[in-house]
């Protein structure tokens, strides 16, 4: 066969079978696509996506390696003394050879928001309060953005979510924002129940939100009560009755429609109707410790509850609350 | 000398396929590679897995266990390519000069057959590799699992912040903390590792026949696994895009037309993270690797077929 005919005979093979595969492998990388594979970002730009890929291509089956030796030069520049811009740049270079790795992301926020900026409020030295004071809030916003790009790259993982609304809660005391991320976390499919209270223990705590957090906290609180009439562990935690109750005073929620626990501070304990015995004592503290404060008249319904305890669980007249002292 | 190799793969009619003869082929060139002593490398392999595993970095146990999972695939990665481009680069230039090539061919040996066995040896090599490879990286894997799996119910505790948590959640978190571990979608990612690594291979032969020299082979055969891994990109940013000119799009054409989707096989950085690999997907993926080896090994029986020798 001669060179030119085997050269065309060539060319039409490799054609032929490029137009015949090209469909084929298309569908099997959206197939992928969908499984997590060849990461794609749903909220980044054509210039960063373009960016991502084309570090992908370079590597081609090496950016795992070379991402692991960047994070181990991350790890170097952290000891002291620090290089946090450098640290910085390192950790950008990482999360963009590795988009799905959800623990690069989160070491990388870690040290943003707590390492470097606790770094330049009370550690630096050397520069003026206020510039380091500067510093350390553009290495939070910097982290804030971190676990932000971090959750567009990994939409459906929790974990990171967790992170950025713990940020919010604990470490900014912005609890709307906390409570819009917790609400996020609690819908994406198998998140941990948890997710939904915090969201709810963080509204409220957002003001002007008071009327949503009540509804989210009395779903909890009906959650644990179904739990618990099922045989479950209670999950109530004394925030829980702790924000209903003044959630149930803000809102004047009707006397009946209020929930009969209540959170006694001195022993730790939530008293509730569910363990009669044992919160009878509690209430009689809390409503003791509320007359001493003069502030018993702020909780009318804890002298009904008393009342109802007395009756339904038969307390010895001497043990009971005497009618003088409730002043009925 | 010339003539006759080729009269004898022209007698022989299209039917006389023997895939006796390709194993002995094949068994022929694994003893030559394993002279070559490309199994040295398992030892520098053994030395970084090791190192890894006594590694005293201040890594949680899930960073530790992923350092394990990269580093030891990314030394297999850097095996597997170099062995396949190099290995197979110097195949028929070593059987022309140790003058084997004309000892086999002077037989009644197709030369299909003949770059078939050659093919499927430096494959079995690849395999043995990494396999072995892969068994140590499982059994360093497995040994750390223990201290992942603890590690995953305090971070959900330490997340709960108090808050009961459930039997159920308790068995998620563990779930979670298993797809790091030794699964399936870990051996398709090894799988995919050497389906890649086979499309390169024929190419390397494909190019070996027509090029002049083992430099050229290599040079040009890693210049198309590098183009290979631009695919997607080109799919997706130069086709897909409106913005693209013309000239960007007819070259992203050509490279998606011409060249192997290398990229196609690069799952194993996700495996690591723990992400799951359906059956269905990597059967497919094995398709095309399987599609691209036959195209290849086809495209080097054409050009090798009546190639003076």
């Amino acid at each position: 066969m001669s060179w030119g005919r085997k050269l065309g005979l060539l060319l039409a093979l490799v054609t032929g079978s490029g137009l015949v595969r090209v469909p084929l492998e298309s569908r099997l990388m959206s197939d992928l696509r969908a499984q997590g594979f060849h990461p794609v970002s749903r909220g980044g730009g054509l210039t960063e996506q373009v960016s991502v890929q084309g570090a992908i291509g370079l590597l081609g089956g090496l950016r795992y390696m070379v991402a692991a030796f960047l994070e181990l030069e991350a790890f170097r520049l952290w000891e002291p003394p620090p290089n946090w811009n450098k640290l910085s740049e390192t950790y950008h270079l990482v999360n963009l050879l590795q988009p799905r790795n959800v623990e690069s992301w989160e070491t990388a926020a870690w040290h943003h928001i707590y390492n470097a900026s606790g770094y330049y409020r009370y550690d630096e030295k050397k520069l003026p309060p206020l510039q380091r004071e500067l510093l350390a809030r553009e290495f939070e916003e910097r982290g804030i953005g971190v676990l932000k790009a971090g959750i567009q790259w990994n939409p459906d993982d929790c974990g990171l979510r967790l992170k950025l609304a713990d940020a919010y809660r604990f470490k900014f005391k912005d609890y709307c924002s906390a409570a819009e991320v917790y609400r996020a976390a609690a819908e994406i499919p198998g998140a941990p129940a948890f997710c939904y209270r915090f969201y709810g223990y963080s509204l409220a705590k957002c003001p002007g939100k008071e009327r949503e957090a009540h509804a989210a906290l009395m779903n909890v609180y009906r959650e644990g009560l179904e739990g618990f009439r099922k045989g479950e562990p209670l999950i109530w935690k004394p925030t829980l009755i702790v924000e209903l109750n003044r959630l149930e005073r803000e809102l004047n929620v009707p006397e009946a429609e209020r929930i009969p626990e209540r959170f006694d501070e001195a022993s730790f304990r939530i008293a509730s109707p569910l363990f009669p015995r044992e919160s009878y004592p509690l209430y009689r503290s809390i409503w003791e410790r509320a007359t001493q404060r003069g502030d018993a008249e702020a909780d009318p319904g804890l002298i009904r509850i008393i009342r109802d305890l007395e009756k339904t669980q038969a307390i010895p007249e001497e043990e009971r609350l005497p009618a003088a002292r409730v002043g009925k | 000398m010339n003539s006759s190799p080729a009269s004898f793969s022209a007698v022989l009619p299209a039917w006389s396929f023997s895939p006796r003869r390709v194993w002995v082929l094949a068994e022929n060139t694994v003893t030559q590679l394993v002279r070559m002593k490309v199994f040295y490398f398992l030892i520098l392999f053994a030395v970084i897995v090791l190192a890894l595993a006594a590694a005293g970095l201040a890594w949680k146990p899930l960073e530790h266990l992923i350092a394990i999972k990269r580093w030891s695939f990314g030394a297999m990665y850097i095996f597997t390519m170099v062995y396949s481009i190099a290995a197979t680069a110097l195949l028929l230039p070593r059987d022309v000069e140790d003058r084997t090539l004309y000892t086999v061919l002077s037989k009644p040996v197709p030369r299909f057959e003949y770059l078939a066995g050659r093919l499927l040896g430096v494959f079995l090599v690849n395999a043995i590799a990494l396999l072995a490879m892969f068994a140590a990286m499982a059994l360093l894997v497995k040994l750390h699992m223990g201290a992942v799996e603890a590690d995953f119910l305090l971070e959900l505790k330490r997340s709960a912040g108090g808050e009961a948590v459930s039997p159920d959640e308790v068995a998620r978190q563990l779930e979670l903390a298993h797809r790091h571990g030794v699964t399936l979608s870990l051996f398709w990612g090894l799988w995919a590792m050497f389906l890649k690594a086979s499309v390169v291979s024929t190419v390397t032969l494909f190019v070996s026949t027509f090029a002049s020299s083992s430099l050229f082979t290599i040079v040009v055969a890693a210049t198309v696994a590098f183009l290979g891994h631009f695919h997607q990109l080109a799919m997706d940013y130069w086709i897909y895009e409106a913005n693209a000119g013309p000239v960007g799009k007819l070259i992203a054409h050509l490279l998606v037309v011409v060249f192997p989707n290398l990229s196609l096989f690069d799952v194993v950085d996700e495996v690591i993270q723990g992400t799951h690999l359906a059956a269905a997907e990597a059967l497919r993926m094995t398709g095309s690797g399987g599609f691209y080896v036959v195209l290849f090994l086809l495209l080097a029986q054409l050009v090798f077929m009546d190639k003076e020798l």
